[in-house]
């Protein structure tokens, strides 16, 4: 597996010891996802639903794309790819 | 110098820090603490000025208790529920934060209503799921804020006795420690008269408060619809004096009867901020102002929270008044403007603090020795 860098918008630094970025091994967006849950617990609470899937308001942009809403665990990742958890833009 | 006493006000953008160290005459502001998260439950720590736990949310990214041990400058966060959990009903809110009478203690109510234990000073959390088996619960509604458990009780001399509220279904109690729970509702006006089974579970409360000096008596500040179903105007103010079973209005000199928030000092000083009505919920001609009780609501006198410099057409949330437990009591309400008034002497005379927030959420004082 390659090493991912996942990107965190700032009100969300706290739960990574206040990194706005933290390296993850996946080859697929489903492993990425896993290592978010199992290195960070609380993150992954604000990411994540209790039904696992990504929150209805938080989008995640792989090298700066929106990554589709609908599950996609297969999606391949690269060494050196950058996945973005974002705040959809939707008032507040 | 006199004891310092530390206000805290949470909003719909992060906490704020207020301290007076002369006697309550001034106030001087911090800075804004988790400015991007919603507030809408502060729990100081009764000993220690720089301790509170707090319930946050955001719309995007959810809820969950944080702490601080240092005034805000730094925090741990705890999720009530672990990550990828299934769960029956979404988590959306921390709506309270209470204190048991057992060391390390905590309760959290939460949207959607359910209620939470901590006895581990809020390390971890377990919920009271009796409360959400109870047989009413594919009856409850929620009400504009959602379907929130915003006040949990605590009998100090008999822990195994609480009660909680949820809006917009009712009060429930417990007298063996939360493994089954009761609905308390009697004397409230419904909010149908369908004969459905929903009726059970169909009551806007919007605070309950203990007289912890007086066994068995509670009080209520209700939703108070302007027109109940059958014609009659509603009641808003209720007193309980047999634990909550039963509930008698003790509203009829109080000239609106729709309000959120209730406080109770512990001398038997009742304090309620009546609003105009539930369509327009805000202060009577722009004047805010508190009425406050000292005989259980046998009768009621208006103090007028002057230091507004223009008509102030604002409300208060059902948190956003609080007592900071001197005496005589200082009191304190923050509105849906922004603006935070404070009076050091059981409401006789009121100042506006020197700062404009976002819109409150709630308010929590504490004096320290």
């Amino acid at each position: 597996m390659g090493r991912v860098t996942l990107e965190l918008p700032r009100m969300l630094r706290d739960c990574t010891d206040g990194r706005s970025a933290v390296e993850i091994e996946a080859d697929r967006l489903g492993t990425a996802f896993a290592a978010i849950r199992n290195r960070w617990p609380v993150l992954a609470t604000h990411v994540f639903t209790e039904a696992g899937e990504l929150r209805p308001h938080v989008l995640v942009l792989h090298n700066d794309r929106l990554v589709p809403r609908a599950p996609r665990p297969e999606l391949p990742l690269s060494a050196g790819d950058r996945l973005t958890i974002v705040q959809a833009v939707s008032g507040g | 110098m006199a004891e310092p006493v530390v206000l805290w006000v949470g909003t719909v953008k992060g906490a704020y820090r207020f301290q007076s160290d002369d006697g309550r005459r001034s106030w001087r502001i911090g800075e804004p603490l988790l400015p991007e998260w919603r507030v809408d439950a502060i729990l100081p720590d009764p000993a220690d000025p720089d301790r509170l736990h707090v319930g946050t949310s955001h719309e995007a990214f959810g809820a969950t208790i944080r702490e601080t041990r240092d005034a805000g400058a730094t925090w741990t966060q705890t999720p009530l529920r672990p990550p990828d959990e299934p769960a029956e009903h979404p988590l959306t809110r921390i709506w309270q934060l209470a204190r048991g009478t057992g060391r390390g203690q905590l309760y959290a109510g939460v949207a959607d209503a359910a209620l939470y234990a901590s006895d581990d000073d809020g390390a971890s959390w377990r919920e009271i799921d009796a409360l959400t088996r109870h047989p009413s619960r594919p009856h409850w509604h929620p009400g504009n804020g959602g379907l929130c458990l915003h006040s949990i009780l605590v009998d100090p001399h008999d822990p195994r006795r609480m009660w909680v509220a949820i809006s917009a279904v009712g009060v429930f109690g417990t007298t063996d420690g939360g493994e089954t729970w009761e609905a308390w509702n009697e004397g409230l006006p419904p909010m149908t008269m369908t004969g459905s089974p929903d009726e059970d579970a169909m009551f806007c409360i919007h605070k309950i408060v203990l007289d912890e000096t007086r066994r068995d008596r509670l009080f209520m500040q209700f939703h108070a619809h302007t027109m109940t179903p059958d014609g009659k105007r509603s009641s808003g103010v209720f007193r309980s004096d047999d634990a909550g079973r039963t509930w008698t209005a003790i509203d009829r000199e109080l000239p609106h009867r729709f309000g959120f928030p209730m406080v109770l000092s512990p001398e038997g000083e009742l304090f309620v901020a009546p609003l105009v009505s539930d369509e327009n919920r805000v202060f009577d001609g722009g004047r805010p102002a508190v009425w406050r009780s000292k005989d259980a609501g046998e009768s009621w006198q208006r103090r007028d929270a002057v230091g507004a410099e223009e008509p102030v057409f604002t409300g208060v949330l059902r948190d956003a008044m609080a007592l900071d437990g001197r005496a005589p009591t200082g009191v304190y309400f923050g509105t849906t403007g922004g603006d935070v008034f404070a009076s050091a002497d059981a409401g006789d005379d009121w100042r506006r603090l020197p700062a404009r927030l976002p819109r409150v959420l709630c308010v929590r004082a504490a004096a320290y020795a």
